[in-house]
């Protein structure tokens, strides 16, 4: 399939690469600007208070200090969504910020924080959502009356019940499990908060000049920010320009932070550019961290193994606030609903709020928090049935044809299911390839029968499946030829390391038929790039990328147009390859180049098409984005510590077209080892009664190192390409599906090897020991 | 504020540096060499890594002063400063996509070279031991594994015949 | 906002002059990995910074026949983990110093330094306890030479006074037919402090286990020689059942706190499991 294209489907060199090579990348830490400020945030030590007075003056008085920010000298404005305002006379979280301070040196300004004299009134406070759920529970919003979200007068979501859950249902569970031969439940325990841990902690400069604004930030949803400082400043967007080409390691997580505001009212009274620089300790207990959720499912099975009813209950925790209102959620019961073929289904949700820092995106983003226990659920099932794992999720997964439906439409409504496209129909194949490669048939033994046993360690295998959406979006490009030839391609999207530039790259020239080094993209900066999401539910490859290769196509046709009377020739009868556009089947041919230099109006430009112009084929029914992918994990429990050792890891995710096969596999890559830490090794650890973070350091929350994971040669990673109807040359995104099914496998996989099943969430080795011993117990 | 020199990349730098001052905020702030990277800043992360004396260490657990007299390699003088060419473990990890967000490179990159300096022909097992202590989360450990290799190689055959 | 002022003498003498002269207010440097931690942490700042680093002869693994192995104070963990005359001779010494922290930090740490930190899990403590190691201090009193099992007085505190410098650390020559391992776990595969430690040394005579050293570290307020657990193996033969009751034997003996990193319970659990381990594995090496 990569033979019919000259630059798609090739392992080409990243755009960035050489300067990442070579150090010379420039991230925001790494700027300075003449005459820059550096700000320092001084953030609550409690939970939940009130603050009943801050007096700055003996800070403000210190030597270097040149502008502090409280609630009573900036403008009382709710940041993107969220409850609370900009600086808030109530603080909800520990670490939350309470004064913004910018002076000529870091040093300075964190000596200015320690006079600044705050008096609280401490608040009653509840960490626990559990705790939170109950009536008597301390309320996180006093004013709110209930720690269960429902809202605010900024964020409605149209379609939560009045007792404050989201439902999805399709059928009747009732007669599902009516007509069921077994049904079993099970509650699974609260999946991990997992801490974003970008390589670079949150980073933002501001300046301005004259009303104009320009800020550097570390963010991949420059649209969202750019609005935000609007809103929160109260100055058009004409005016404020949002670069984030310098952004890094989001893994969704990187959404604007008020910090970005405040550095710009700073900026705006001092006259000169300042800088935030969060710490490390400070990015763990101040940025949105991963939603965790406690589901319990309840599943009726036929006989024949066929699943005919789905019963999903999700309890997400939130913390104290979010900009992401359910988003996640709804993504969770679409996940829920979508991965199998229930006949019946229902998915309900609500979300509870606690004194802890609040939730955000991260990798997957509702739907490997869900998958993680659905997939746990499914192994049991399968038990029952005593049919192999993967012979089961064969009969019973999503395929092309399956409801499908956007996540937006869980919110606001209207429920109109669309179907999944003709792409699905390479999920069956993952698994099958996957089963393969990994060598199911000769481990598999049975249920509850290690693939081995030695001493006291035993060795299990594990599959799971997973899924999310890959969106598409309204989207806008442009791409312009240069004079020589060459083109730049212009997308609000990011670069943070997920490959973006090159993938952008590859596709705009593969449709303009010109060297993949001739093309340069330009990105996310607000005031040049033209408008998309940015980078958020791995809609990258599907949405900003399919715009520019519309755009691509756009400035082709002009430029076939300019070249048909040149080759004697009509646009039909026109292609383009490597700089050349040629007559078909001739050796005639014109450089790309000699038209641009002759010509000067070549700007390609292109919006993407609605998400419901995008038709099956065969039905002519709406095709929603999403992509699949299948996991098989086989570890190692020493059964005296507990301790898990992953020893073969074999993933498959399908793609629709792979642009860069590397670029692909090193995605795939990220969300394996991101879902490993997730349940293996990074946990948080809080401190019951006061909510702190005790480990806000690399130190004692550990991330996956080599170690952690097995050998090259026992480590798979694998794609599989049908193209899908909407994305560039058939193209979507599957960074997030990656992360989705590699808990779950890791878990089965234990499952395997120990015959006990872990309702936990964290894997951890004491939770493991724990179980062993209660089952030796009996 | 004691004066210091620190001798990096070939160059003395004459600078005057707080007592307090690491050598990796020295090289970032004062001297304008961002190719070091701070992920953690406290020694557990390994972005920080700089050769000293060829031999890696965390430039943000070090104090400036205490670097002096010593021969200090960071990422910005791997590439030959007159052909400009990379190093081998450069063009590796450039030709197989050995990064994602770049934040773990030079640390991993410095640290391979140190390896590969002393154990020309590393096992995958040498390899993933001896960057054991430098973390991607981006998860690239495979693939760094494969460009170090890779880089061993082409070092290899590149003294076999006399480059 | 200050700055320690920052002092490089060029001999013991001078360095313990300065330390006298400066009490508390002084901290001193070598490898600096857990110094500027603690810095960065705590943000804490010492008025002075005493850095050993131009001082002489303070670098070395040394051995002869007769008086054993003599280490420098300023000898880096890496070259004390790949020396082939400790792997050789003293193998327990090298093999925990391979799993203290990470390669690179290897490069900078000395042993000095780990030991004067004096953290309860410091990787070098147990295998010395169990070596019979002893510290060569030089003060301002003058010189003493002190068993390591006096070394440690509690959490991140050694016997040395102010005006103290450990300059030795000394381990005398092994009897035949000694095998000594070290365990340590952690919450990964990749570097990280122990949650346990233990350290086991047996030599034997036959089949009977004529000496049993256990070490415990991370589970006391300082590392811990189990000598009940030790009293238990001694002279004996070794069997499940008396390795079942030395492992609990030095559960009893330990006493693990609940921290950030684990709990006191799974710490108990661990004891005696790496107990049982390490012992075996001792025998093992020796009967090879």
């Amino acid at each position: 399939m990569a033979n019919e294209f000259s630059v798609l489907g090739k392992s080409l060199v990243r755009k960035d690469a050489i300067e990442k090579a070579k150090g010379e990348a420039k991230y925001i830490a790494d700027i300075q600007l003449p005459r820059m400020l550096h700000a320092k945030f001084l953030r609550s030590p409690h939970a939940h208070a009130e603050i009943i007075s801050i007096d700055a003056s003996k800070a403000e008085a210190l030597s270097g200090v040149k502008c502090i920010l409280t609630y009573q000298n900036i403008p009382r404005v709710h940041p993107l969504r969220k409850f609370e305002y900009l600086l808030d006379e109530t603080v909800h979280f520990p670490g939350e910020e309470v004064a913004a301070v910018a002076a000529l040196t870091s040093e300075i300004a964190e000596e200015a924080l320690k006079l600044i004299e705050v008096k609280y009134q401490v608040l009653p406070a509840v960490f626990n959502p559990d705790e939170a759920m109950k009536p008597d529970a301390a309320l996180v919003h006093q004013e709110y009356g209930t720690n269960i979200y429902h809202g605010t007068e900024l964020v409605q979501i149209p379609r939560l019940d009045k007792d404050h859950w989201l439902r999805l249902e399709v059928g009747s569970i009732d007669k599902g499990f009516a007509e069921a031969d077994h049904v079993l439940e099970a509650t699974f325990d609260w999946t991990p908060i997992q801490y974003n841990c970008s390589p670079k902690s949150r980073t933002v400069i501001c300046e301005w000049t004259g009303e104009k604004l320009t800020c550097l930030a570390d963010t991949q949803l420059p649209l969202f920010l750019w609005q935000d400082l609007s809103n929160c400043l109260g100055i058009p967007q004409s005016n404020i320009r949002v670069i984030a080409n310098y952004a890094v390691g989001g893994y969704g997580g990187k959404m604007p932070e008020k910090t970005a505001i405040l550095v710009a009212i700073m900026a705006k009274r001092t006259g000169r550019p300042v800088k935030a620089a969060l710490s490390r300790a400070e990015d763990f207990i101040s940025t949105h961290h991963r939603i965790s959720y406690k589901t319990s499912h309840k599943i009726g099975v036929k006989k024949e193994g066929t699943l005919i009813a789905g019963y999903h209950k999700i309890i997400a925790h939130w913390g104290g606030d979010t900009s992401v209102p359910y988003i996640c959620q709804a993504t969770g019961l679409l996940g829920c609903t979508m991965l199998y073929e229930w006949q019946n289904s229902k998915a309900e949700t609500c979300g509870v709020m606690t004194n802890m820092v609040g939730y955000g995106p991260m990798n997957g983003f509702g739907d490997p928090e869900v998958i993680y226990s659905l997939e746990r659920m499914i192994d049991m099932v399968a038990e029952k049935m005593n049919m192999d794992p993967v012979t089961f999720r064969l009969k019973n997964c999503m395929k092309y044809g399956g409801r499908a439906m956007e996540y937006e439409q869980v919110l606001y409504g209207p429920i109109q299911w669309g179907i999944l496209g003709s792409d699905l129909n390479s999920f069956p194949e993952l698994i099958a390839k996957c089963a393969e490669k990994a060598q199911w048939k000769g481990k598999w033994k049975g249920w509850r029968t290690p693939v081995a046993s030695y001493k006291y360690k035993k060795r299990g295998i594990g599959i799971a499946l997973g899924m999310h959406h890959t969106s598409f979006w309204p989207s806008s490009a442009i791409v312009k030829m240069n004079q020589d030839g060459t083109a730049n391609v212009l997308s609000m999207a990011v670069e943070m390391g997920q490959g973006y530039a090159t993938a952008i790259s590859q596709v705009v020239a593969e449709t303009l038929g010109i060297r993949y080094e001739d093309v340069n993209p330009i990105l996310a900066d607000t005031a040049a790039t033209p408008t998309s999401r940015g980078n958020v539910a791995s809609s990258g490859t599907s949405s900003p990328i399919n715009s520019a290769k519309l755009a691509a196509e756009h400035v082709k046709q002009r430029l076939f147009e300019l070249a048909a009377p040149r080759l004697n020739s009509t646009v039909d009868a026109l292609q383009a390859r490597e700089g050349y556009i040629c007559v078909k089947g001739t050796d005639h041919k014109i450089s790309i180049a000699n038209i641009c230099l002759a010509h000067w109006q070549l700007t390609g430009y292109a919006n993407n098409p609605p998400v419901e112009s995008i038709r099956d084929e065969k039905t002519g029914q709406v095709i929603h984005a999403y992509a699949a992918a299948v996991t098989i994990a086989e570890i190692e429990v020493d059964t005296e510590t507990g301790m898990v050792n992953l020893v073969k890891l074999t993933s498959g995710h399908d793609c629709g077209r792979a642009i860069n096969p590397v670029v692909i596999e090193n995605q795939i890559d990220l969300g394996v080892i991101m879902a490993n830490g997730w349940v293996r090794t990074e946990k948080f650890v809080i401190d019951e009664k006061t909510g702190i973070v005790l480990n806000p350091n690399l130190l004692d929350y550990k991330l996956i190192t080599f170690l952690d994971m097995p050998k090259s040669e026992d480590f798979q990673r694998f794609f599989v390409e049908r193209p899908c109807a909407w994305g560039p040359f058939g193209a979507k995104g599957m960074s997030e599906t990656a992360m989705t099914a590699v808990a779950p496998a890791i878990a089965n996989a234990i499952y395997n090897a120990i015959g006990i099943r872990i309702y936990d969430g964290f894997l951890s080795p004491d939770n493991i020991l724990k179980a062993i011993e209660k089952a030796a117990q009996g | 504020m004691p004066e210091i020199v620190l001798k990096i990349n070939g160059m003395e730098y004459e600078l005057k540096a707080s007592v307090k001052a690491t050598l990796a905020d020295v090289l970032r702030e004062e001297l304008g060499l961002t190719g070091t990277k701070i992920m953690c800043n406290e020694g557990e992360c390994g972005a920080c890594t700089v050769l000293i004396n060829g031999k890696p260490m965390l430039s943000c657990m070090m104090l400036a002063i205490d670097a002096q007299n010593k021969d200090i390699l960071t990422i910005e003088g791997l590439a030959d400063p007159v052909t400009g060419n990379l190093h081998p473990l450069q063009e590796a990890f450039v030709e197989l996509s050995g990064m994602q967000c770049g934040v773990c490179t030079p640390g991993m990159i410095l640290t391979a070279k140190a390896l590969l300096d002393s154990n020309p022909d590393p096992t995958e097992d040498d390899v993933r031991n001896g960057l054991s202590g430098n973390l991607c989360r981006c998860g690239n450990y495979r693939r760094i594994t494969e460009c170090v290799l890779e880089a061993s190689e082409k070092i290899r055959v590149g003294k076999k015949y006399g480059q | 906002m200050t700055s320690p002022k920052y002092f490089v003498p060029k001999s013991i003498k001078e360095a313990i002059s300065l330390l006298s002269e400066f009490g508390q207010k002084a901290k001193v440097i070598s490898g600096g990995t857990d110094l500027l931690m603690q810095m960065k942490q705590k943000e804490l700042l010492p008025d002075y910074l005493i850095s050993l680093g131009d001082i002489p002869d303070l670098d070395y693994i040394r051995y002869d026949e007769i008086m054993g192995l003599k280490i420098g104070v300023l000898t880096k963990v890496v070259n004390i983990a790949n020396s082939p005359l400790i792997r050789s001779k003293f193998s327990i010494l090298a093999q925990a110093a391979s799993l203290l922290g990470t390669p690179t930090i290897r490069n900078q740490a000395t042993i000095g330094g780990n030991l004067c930190n004096a953290a309860p899990s410091a990787d070098t403590a147990p295998p010395l306890l169990v070596l019979g190691a002893t510290a060569k201090i030089e003060g301002a009193a003058g010189g003493k030479i002190i068993p390591f099992q006096n070394f440690f007085i509690g959490p991140g505190q050694t016997i040395l006074e102010n005006n103290d410098l450990l300059t030795e650390i000394q381990v005398s020559n092994l009897l035949p037919h000694c095998g000594g391992v070290y365990l340590k776990q952690t919450r990964g595969q990749g570097a990280d402090l122990a949650l346990v430690g233990v350290a086991a040394l047996v030599v034997m005579e036959g089949k009977i286990l004529r000496d049993v050293r256990i070490a415990l570290g991370a589970v006391a307020p300082t590392p811990i020689r189990a000598k009940g657990a030790e009293e238990i193996l001694k002279g004996n033969e070794l069997d499940n059942q008396l390795l079942e009751a030395a492992s609990q034997a030095a559960v009893n003996e330990a006493k693990p706190i609940d921290d950030v990193r684990s709990s006191a319970g799974y710490r108990r659990k661990l004891v005696a499991v790496l107990t049982r381990r390490a012992v075996t594995q001792a025998v093992e090496q020796a009967e090879v």
